[in-house]
């Protein structure tokens, strides 16, 4: 078991976001979740990543509890965020963004994952020394995903990296998401594009008003009656 | 046409001090949102330091500055780890409220300590003044601009090129995100407060072998690197350089040809001119402060 939710509530001030949430992911697995807008997609990832404490419930990675530890500290335990939004550096270059995504590997494991980084994504080594902010949405995309293998997680999360992106640049991150896969990396990808979610998760939760309410294999809900029509607009 | 050029290299001298005492503040400030209204007392500190080292217990110059800046950088730790700390996530006008309590004790505790009365620390060689034709520098001066010069680069190159410089602007541009690289921000939070207070006092380090060391240097030293920062642009490094030249020759030309008692006032009565035409200053953006 790569990582267990175990009835996790979290919250934002005064107003709770999740109920008693309840959720695996296997090794070497890609699960999504999915919800609409404000389903609380993002806050799970949030406390996993340790940017939101939980209220209750727990949190663990490879057998370890995580809640409510510190961010810096649950990376070098293997977990690494591509942000809802990209969240590139601005003012760093594509090269210095991806130094940063290695800040807890030495410098040779940089010199080698920034060669990996490159081959996935070959059109950042040609803006390597570019700001990122100068960086088109898809090229940004690209970027916060290489910055988030760089540290080499054994458990990548990923924010909507769909949105916002042309339909050519979307393949070009489905791509990049199957390779990263095959590399042995486990996935857990937050996607309001429920189909395209789906079409490339082993499995999926669906998540409405911070309860899971669905669970199963990506291919079931696909063809499951009520998320056709919830989020799939069939 | 000669008191011309003498007075523009005078002035160039002035601005390469104020230049470090403006990039230190507007670091801080850009970086850290911190508008520091005790950056002057740090430089103070660090003449007072320099008093202590060179001339208290005699240490040779080229070791007593050095070890008076990294005193007050040690004491930049401190203040942040025991008051900004706690604070960093409330309002900017606890921080700045904290700055101007900082700014009205630490000359008092000095007053307390060592008096009011103006203290002297002498320069490290005497030597005449080199003359070209008919502009003379002299040479303590010349090597104050010049370690001056140095240690902004050396800044800049640490910025630019180092992991942590590199992690403190990662860090200031979304302090979330560099928590999730493994960024310990806390850290650098406090190793970024005590650069800015090294810069401070390496200023007053520096200054202290021209002028008196006393209490109350530090205030209009404050209020002046702000008039420097906020006409270059907030947050801006080439804007605080470019500031601290123009307000350094205006006071240098206004006090050979008006007169040197409204020297002081100039930087002022510029800083309200730029505002007027260009509210962001000079190499400023519009809408804030660069990271």
């Amino acid at each position: 078991m790569m990582l267990e939710m175990d009835k996790v509530c979290a919250a934002y001030g005064p107003s709770q976001v999740l109920h008693e949430v309840s959720l695996k992911i296997h090794d070497q697995e890609i699960v999504t979740i999915i919800g609409s807008n404000g389903a609380g997609k993002s806050t799970i990832l949030k406390t996993i990543c340790g940017w939101l404490g939980t209220t209750s419930g727990q949190i663990q990675f490879a057998g370890e509890r995580i809640d409510n530890n510190e961010t810096k500290d649950i990376v070098r335990k293997g977990i690494s965020i591509s942000p809802e939004g990209r969240r590139v550096f601005p003012k760093l270059t594509v090269l210095e963004n991806l130094e940063m995504g290695a800040y807890v590997c030495t410098k040779r494991e940089f010199e080698e994952e920034v060669e990996r980084v490159y081959q996935i994504f070959p059109k950042l080594k040609e803006r390597t020394k570019q700001l990122a902010s100068s960086l088109s949405g898809g090229e940004q995309q690209m970027l916060a995903i290489g910055r988030a293998v760089m540290s080499k997680p054994k458990l990548l999360l990923l924010d909507e990296p769909s949105l916002g992106l042309a339909p050519v640049m979307i393949d070009t991150v489905l791509e990049a998401i199957k390779i990263i896969k095959e590399s042995g990396v486990t996935i857990c990808l937050v996607e309001q594009n429920a189909q395209l979610a789906l079409e490339i998760a082993d499995r999926g939760y669906v998540l409405e008003t911070g309860k899971i309410v669905l669970e199963g294999m990506g291919r079931e809900l696909l063809r499951n009656e009520k998320v056709k029509n919830a989020y799939l607009g069939l | 046409m000669n008191i011309f050029l003498q007075t523009i290299i005078n002035g160039v001298i002035v601005g390469g001090t104020y230049a470090l005492m403006a990039v230190g503040l507007t670091f801080v400030l850009g970086f850290m949102d911190l508008v520091n209204f005790a950056h002057g007392e740090l430089y103070m500190l660090g003449a007072y330091f320099t008093y202590f080292f060179v001339v208290t217990i005699a240490l040779p110059h080229i070791i007593g500055i050095p070890l008076a800046i990294l005193v007050a950088m040690l004491l930049g730790l401190l203040i942040e780890r025991f008051l900004l700390r706690p604070v960093w996530d409330k309002d900017i006008l606890i921080r700045m409220l904290l700055t101007v309590g900082l700014m009205i004790l630490i000359p008092n505790v000095i007053t307390v300590m060592l008096t009011a009365v103006p203290k002297k620390v002498p320069p490290p060689f005497t030597m005449s003044p080199f003359i070209l034709g008919n502009v003379r520098v002299a040479p303590i001066q010349l090597l104050i601009v010049l370690v001056s010069v140095f240690i902004i680069v050396l800044f800049h190159l640490f910025m630019q090129r180092t992991r942590l410089g590199k992690a403190m602007r990662a860090t200031f541009q979304d302090k979330e995100v560099a928590m999730a690289m493994g960024i310990d921000t806390k850290k650098i939070y406090a190793y970024t407060f005590s650069i800015g207070c090294g810069m401070a006092a390496a200023g007053g380090a520096m200054l202290s072998m021209i002028y008196n060391v006393f209490p109350a240097m530090g205030a209009i030293t404050t209020t002046k690197a702000f008039a420097v920062v906020i006409l270059g642009g907030l947050g801006n490094f080439a804007g605080a350089i470019l500031g601290a030249l123009i307000v350094g020759v205006s006071e240098s030309i206004a006090g050979t040809y008006i007169s040197s008692g409204y020297k002081d006032a100039v930087a002022f009565i510029l800083l309200v001119l730029i505002l007027m035409v260009k509210p962001s200053g000079i190499m400023g953006k519009k809408g804030g402060i660069e990271k």
